[in-house]
């Protein structure tokens, strides 16, 4: 059984005050648990389902439900390419098969240094500026091969 | 409120109030198709199947989610509609398996009744079908989620009436499944509420795959669980006289459990097909059993007890009826013993406990029965649930006690001394030492009235009454009782508190008070406390007593007790006597009868000389086992029905084949006084005989002829029996009624009192008593012997469903005590009291207090009456042996 941090566990009592449900705490709970422990294995989901009070299968469906919880382990940074209409229209899947070649993995995978995973994505709303994909919290637009391959270089 | 005027399909319709499309269609016979609705579920509106035509909308709107206005027109059927319902069932064929021809839903299944009427099988998509392995990960259930329409009603149920949230959506879209934590069950109790709700075969039956098709059932009866006393209504489907199932009622309104099920009345249904049933009459000749004939067995019976009766006088017979007898039986019983024997040596298995609320009911309200119901405890504010785990023991009213607590909001308070598996629900778990049962409940009226939060208004008209409590009460203070049960002080005060503000609150209560000593006293207390803080009376409110078996609140009834006759008149009361004995053309007996324990003695001391048990085991139920064999040993002549070899049939010198609830009919009466019927689903197997037949033969062979037929029978209980007046298998029809019936209003009484309270005059003394510590030195555990979910008795362990889950007795055991002991889970350990000892598996269980060992009541190889002796309370003659001191060993 995991024990979450006193400051996770004091993040969600803090989070908790703002709803009238603690029901509503859930997901932010599950958001804390994962920066802390880098992915939600089954006994982060168990240790956050009784730090929010709320019954562990609950816990469960809500991180299943949410491709951004991590259920399995994943690299320093996280690719997310949108391969939806808009972006395959403007070459995402171009972008894709540069990527899986440049990393040497394929979709849903993470590289053996734990540097990279790369993952598709459903539309991220950008379809004006597409090919788009979000790298952990940071947004890139109008993406080219060459424009991935400086990205890449800098992480 | 001002009625709504809607059109449904041309139909011009007036609801009393607001509703949605749905059930307002159903009020006129349409059927608008759904799979995600249930009428006590949360609207979850995903299945898109109910979409329904507004006029006046540019879009179909979803049926379940749309309540009707006043003008709404609405058309279920129309082109439009039927293009889009097409549409739905167009996807969720695409996935869906077309696996009909395998699947045990085939014939009662909603996604293939809508697709035969609605012809959706073509599809235009080229997609792959899902393909998802079969789900093993319960014991009693498959589930397949291949044919998941991912309407969720299993995941809803689970939560929202259970209560127990199992079950969760994993993933999503094309992905979804319906599943446990990891495929980790452990929180379940298999009441089966997800397979009877799955609208098509995603959820199945093990027990049931591949056994029957809707078509193949050639008997359907409704009838009443004989499990535990709530009493639930189901239906038994059979062919060619096999059990093949048991179905809830889907319109989730008929009877006390409105469509709800446990494991056991859901799952433990295959008793009476079982290979083990006594087939033919048996009498011993030189200890050995020879099959005999109705004929000869009911002449031997009828010379031998004649004989004894000559020789040692009517007396020196006594007899039993068991908890899963009907009224008629027990009636009948009693009247036998009455009449043709000549004694009051009678009386039933509610004395293992049960009575002693009973008597303390009456003692306090002038009636003997709960003062409520069993729903209406879902509006209670607040519920004390003492020395009952209404989660294993009666799981029906722990669905009223989680309603009022999901729904309602209520403050649950479990007072418990052992395990209870209510605690998750509570807001506050008090845990008392065993034992110290009165004191708690003493100590709950002293903190009540040391702030004043007594009904003020009643006590003004019960003056005397309050003030006898209240000097009661006196020396019970906060703590002095905190001292005894081992709960702080504070936490007393707090749960009075809770109790006495909230309006309505209901207290429910079981063995763990009236199996104690003191029983009686215990009861009363509680009695007092309903009282003093004005509950009686009130729907929410007022006192429910437990009882264990189906049968005990009717015996009790109809007069199987050695002091009462039917409907609780005194065996004293002249008056009384006579009045019985001119309806039955016979002189009573005056002088009151032996309780079932007091038999029992008396068989060991010589001076009982012959038993005449029904349906009752004895040598099992009793608390120490080997003297009670050794007594009923002693016995010239004992005669035993059962449907099983039990181990009091064993020791009989004759045994009577009986039949099961399924092959006859009769009536049970619940804990809330819900007299109803029982039916037979199918003939009678082998040899067997209805009980009240047996006894009838027995008795007109003794020159007392009687009718047995159960219809006929309970018209003559509704003439002798003042509380069942009025009560006519006619008046039972739909659902049973609650006594006392009233002709003019034809119905029953859901809430006594309600015109406030008139039997306090009859208020006793009685205390309850000093809970002297039952652990010491040389035992330092208490073992809590109670029954478990899956179990009852000979009837569960025959069954395949309880035992595929539980098939063992296990210690339960407090994780703390486990390792002080150096006993790990699975480790055989020694049970020893100073009576005998058991040897069983651990199971390290925090739910466990510590200090305690649970003990389950009812396997075979561990019987837990070898553990306990028979100590008889002076009040109610209760055997009291709930709890017992005993000392832990590893083996």
């Amino acid at each position: 059984m995991i024990k979450l941090s006193d400051k996770t566990i004091a993040a969600i009592e803090e989070n908790a005050t703002r709803y009238p449900d603690r029901n509503s705490v859930l997901m932010f709970g599950l958001w804390k648990a994962q920066e802390e422990l880098g992915h939600l294995s089954p006994e982060a989901i168990e240790a956050v389902a009784e730090a929010v009070r709320v019954p562990r299968a609950k816990a469960q469906g809500v991180a299943t439900y949410h491709s951004l919880y991590w259920k399995k382990p994943v690299g320093e940074n996280v690719i997310m390419l949108c391969t939806n209409v808009a972006c395959t229209l403007m070459g995402a899947e171009t972008i894709l098969e540069h990527i899986e070649n440049r990393l040497g993995i394929k979709e849903g995978h993470t590289t053996p240094d734990g540097k990279f995973t790369l993952q598709e994505v459903e539309c991220i709303g950008s379809c004006g500026y597409g090919p788009a994909m979000v790298i952990n919290e940071t947004f890139y637009f109008d993406l080219t091969i060459n424009k991935i391959d400086d990205i890449l270089a800098k992480l | 409120m001002k009625t709504i005027n809607v059109v449904i399909n041309g139909i011009p319709v007036q609801l009393e109030r607001p509703m949605n499309i749905v059930e307002a269609a159903k009020r006129v016979g349409i059927h608008v198709p759904h799979f995600c609705y249930h009428k006590e579920l949360t609207i979850y509106a995903g299945c898109r199947i109910c979409m329904v035509e507004v006029k006046g909308k540019p879009r179909p709107v979803a049926g379940c989610s749309t309540i009707m206005s006043d003008g709404m027109e609405v058309f279920t059927e129309s082109e439009k509609v039927i293009a889009a319902r097409k549409g739905v069932l167009e996807l969720q064929l695409l996935h869906h398996p077309l696996d009909c021809p395998v699947c045990d839903k085939g014939g009662e299944c909603a996604l293939q009744d809508y697709a035969f009427k609605y012809g959706a099988a073509q599809t235009r998509f080229i997609e792959n079908k899902r393909l998802i392995p079969v789900n093993y990960n319960n014991p009693l259930l498959e589930r397949n989620m291949e044919r998941c329409v991912s309407c969720k009603r299993c995941v809803r149920i689970c939560a929202e009436i259970q209560g127990d949230w199992v079950l969760s959506d994993m993933n999503r879209g094309s992905r979804v499944t319906m599943e446990s934590f990891c495929g980790d069950e452990s929180e379940c109790v298999h009441c089966g509420h997800c397979l009877s709700n799955c609208p098509v075969g995603a959820i199945q039956s093990r027990l049931y795959k591949h056994v029957g098709r809707p078509w193949y059932v050639d008997t359907e009866a409704e009838t009443i669980c004989p499990y535990c006393a709530d009493g639930c209504t189901m239906t038994l489907q059979t062919r060619e006289d096999k059990v093949l199932r048991v179905v809830s009622d889907e319109t989730y309104s008929k009877g006390a459990n409105r469509g709800s099920l446990c494991v056991r009345g859901r799952f433990g249904y295959d008793f009476p097909n079982s290979n083990e049933r006594l087939t033919t009459p048996l009498v011993k000749k030189d200890g050995y059993f020879v099959e005999s004939n109705w004929d000869e067995a009911v002449a031997h019976v009828a010379k031998r007890l004649s004989e004894i009766k000559s020789a040692a006088g009517p007396d020196a017979i006594g007899a039993v009826i068991g908890g899963r007898n009907t009224n008629e039986e027990a009636y009948l019983l009693q009247k036998f013993m009455r009449t043709a024997v000549g004694t009051n040596n009678i009386d039933n298995m509610a004395r293992m406990g049960h009575i002693n609320a009973l008597n303390a009911l009456e003692a306090a309200f002038g009636v003997a029965g709960s003062t409520n119901q069993i729903k209406d405890i879902a509006q209670a504010k607040a519920v004390l649930l003492i020395g009952n785990d209404a989660a294993t023991e009666n799981p029906i009213t722990g669905l009223a006690i989680k309603k009022a607590v999901l729904k309602g909001g209520a403050k649950l308070i479990v007072a418990d001394a052992g395990r209870n598996m209510m605690t998750k629900h509570s807001s506050q778990r008090l845990t008392y030492r065993a034992g110290s049962e009165g004191e708690l409940v003493m100590g709950l009226i002293n903190a009540v009235f040391a702030t004043n939060m007594h009904d003020a208004d009643l006590e003004a008209k019960n003056t005397s009454v309050f003030d006898k409590v209240r000097a009661k009460a006196g020396k019970y203070t906060p703590a002095y009782v905190s001292e005894k049960t081992g709960i702080p002080a504070e936490d007393i005060k707090r749960a009075a508190t809770v109790f006495a503000n909230a309006k309505p609150a209901t207290i429910v209560f079981g063995k763990g008070i009236t199996a104690t000593a003191d029983g009686f006293g215990k009861s009363l207390a509680l009695a007092d406390l309903a009282f003093i803080t004005g509950n009686v009376g009130k729907p929410g409110g007022g006192i429910n007593p437990m009882a264990s078996k189906a049968g005990e609140q009717g015996a009790c009834d109809v007069g199987a007790l050695p002091d009462r006759l039917p409907g609780y008149r005194k065996v004293s009361s002249a008056e009384d006597r006579k009045r019985l004995g001119g309806l039955w053309k016979s002189e009573l007996p005056e002088n009151p009868g032996m309780t079932v324990g007091e038999m029992v003695e008396a068989a060991g001391a010589g001076k009982l000389q012959a038993m005449y048990v029904v349906g009752a085991n004895l040598a099992y139920e009793l608390p120490d086992t080997k003297n009670t064999v050794e007594y009923l040993k002693k016995l010239k002549f004992l005669v035993v029905h059962d449907i099983f070899m039990s181990e009091t049939a064993q020791l009989a010198d004759v045994v009577f084949p009986a039949a099961t609830f399924a092959e006859k009919s009769g009536t049970f009466t619940n804990s809330e006084r819900r007299v109803q019927r029982i039916a037979p689903a199918m003939k009678l197997q082998g040899g067997a005989r209805p009980d009240g037949e047996i006894i009838a033969a027995v008795s007109a062979k003794m020159g007392r002829p009687m009718d047995w037929e159960p219809a006929v029978v309970m018209e003559k209980i509704s003439v002798s029996t003042p509380i069942y007046a009025g009560i006519t298998y006619d008046t039972l029809a739909g659902g049973g009624v609650q006594w006392p019936y009233y002709e003019e209003m034809k119905s029953g009484t859901a809430v006594l009192h309600a015109e406030g309270v008139t039997g306090r005059a009859d208020n006793t003394d009685a205390g309850v008593g000093e809970g002297a510590a039952l652990a010491g030195k040389v035992f330092p555990f208490v073992a809590d012997i109670t029954v478990s979910l899956y179990h009852s008795g000979t009837t569960t362990r025959r069954t395949r469903g309880p035992n595929m889950v539980v098939g063992k007795a296990l210690a339960g055991m407090n994780p703390s005590d486990a390792s002080g002991l150096g006993i790990a889970d699975g480790d055989t350990v020694v049970v020893r009291s100073s009576t005998g000892e058991l040897r069983l598996p651990a199971s390290i269980d925090k739910a466990v207090p510590s200090g305690v060992v649970h003990i389950p009541a009812h396997f075979a190889d561990v019987c837990a009456g070898t553990i306990t002796g028979l100590v008889l309370d002076p009040a109610g003659k209760t055997p009291v042996a709930r709890y017992w001191p005993v000392a832990v060993t590893k083996a």
